[in-house]
């Protein structure tokens, strides 16, 4: 669709800075295509959402964040509504709608969380519990219960658990 | 002067930002650059995300702009967003389906319209 009947369809390339894990200061700089529109009687150009979320998703990918793609696709992996999987992480619905959506990105915090849970590293049933005050005594049992901490082996095999799943 | 934004207008625009349509929501992109200017470690998307929730409020005063040369009903207004003013200017189409958000920067004449 054309926004404006006199607008002509260009592609120019757009600066993505992709900031450092720490947060300070910019670790490198990307320069990504994007399909934008010109207004010819003035030159000014102007993005359609489409075009600032693919620039958004650059930066996500590479800062580490899960796409909202995966997002989705990792909810539906998991067979929860997303108000179910919004209480599961105790946050607000509309957040995890923003989430799938693109229109907002979880924090560093929710992404290993998320990524976790996708890597299936943290089980469901653990994030419930902790989710109910009232059982958050079984959670503390188990705890007190371990000798060592938890480790996890990470192999070939369990790397590769979720897109076998999602496969099928 | 500025007076309150009309409740229809807000809540056709808020509709088509929360939406996050694809082809329904257009950004010039000194908007964009602006705003990242303003919040460096900021998404692009959230532009759109801070204009809607400031539109919410129904005591929201604006200004119409009756100079841009793109049909539909423009506003322009001032807003915080993370302790920051910023002004903006968006246009509903005729048809309240596509908004065009044509400003969003530190105040150049004052924190008052």
């Amino acid at each position: 669709m054309n926004p404006q009947p006199h607008w002509k369809k260009i592609t120019i390339d757009q600066t993505v800075t992709i900031p450092r894990a720490d947060g300070t200061g910019v670790a490198r700089t990307l320069n990504v295509p994007v399909e934008a529109w010109q207004d010819p009687d003035d030159g000014e150009i102007y993005l359609d959402a489409a075009a600032v979320k693919k620039l958004d998703d650059v930066r996500a990918r590479h800062m580490g964040l899960m796409l909202p793609e995966d997002i989705l696709e990792l909810r539906r992996y998991l067979g929860l509504t997303q108000a179910q999987i919004s209480r599961l992480l105790q946050i607000g619905e509309k957040s995890w709608t923003r989430w799938e959506t693109g229109r907002s990105r979880p924090t560093h915090g929710y992404n290993l969380i998320l990524n976790a849970l996708a890597d299936g590293r943290i089980d469901q049933n653990y994030l419930e519990a902790l989710a109910r005050p009232h059982q958050l005594h079984r959670v503390f049992a188990l705890r007190s219960a371990r000798t060592e901490p938890y480790r996890y082996e990470f192999t070939e095999a369990a790397s590769q658990t979720l897109p076998q799943a999602a496969a099928a | 002067m500025a007076s309150l934004i009309p409740q229809s207008w807000r809540k056709q625009v808020i509709a088509i930002l929360d939406q996050g349509s694809m082809d329904r929501i257009i950004v010039r992109l000194r908007a964009i650059d602006d705003f990242q200017a303003l919040f460096p470690g900021a998404f692009r998307y959230e532009l759109f995300e801070c204009l809607a929730a400031a539109l919410t409020r129904d005591d929201f005063e604006g200004r119409e702009v009756t100079t841009m040369k793109e049909r539909g009903t423009v506003y322009e207004f001032i807003f915080n967003h993370r302790q920051t003013k910023i002004y903006s200017k968006i246009n509903l189409s005729p048809d309240g389906t596509v908004v065009i958000i044509y400003s969003a920067h530190r105040p150049l004449k004052g924190d008052t319209l």
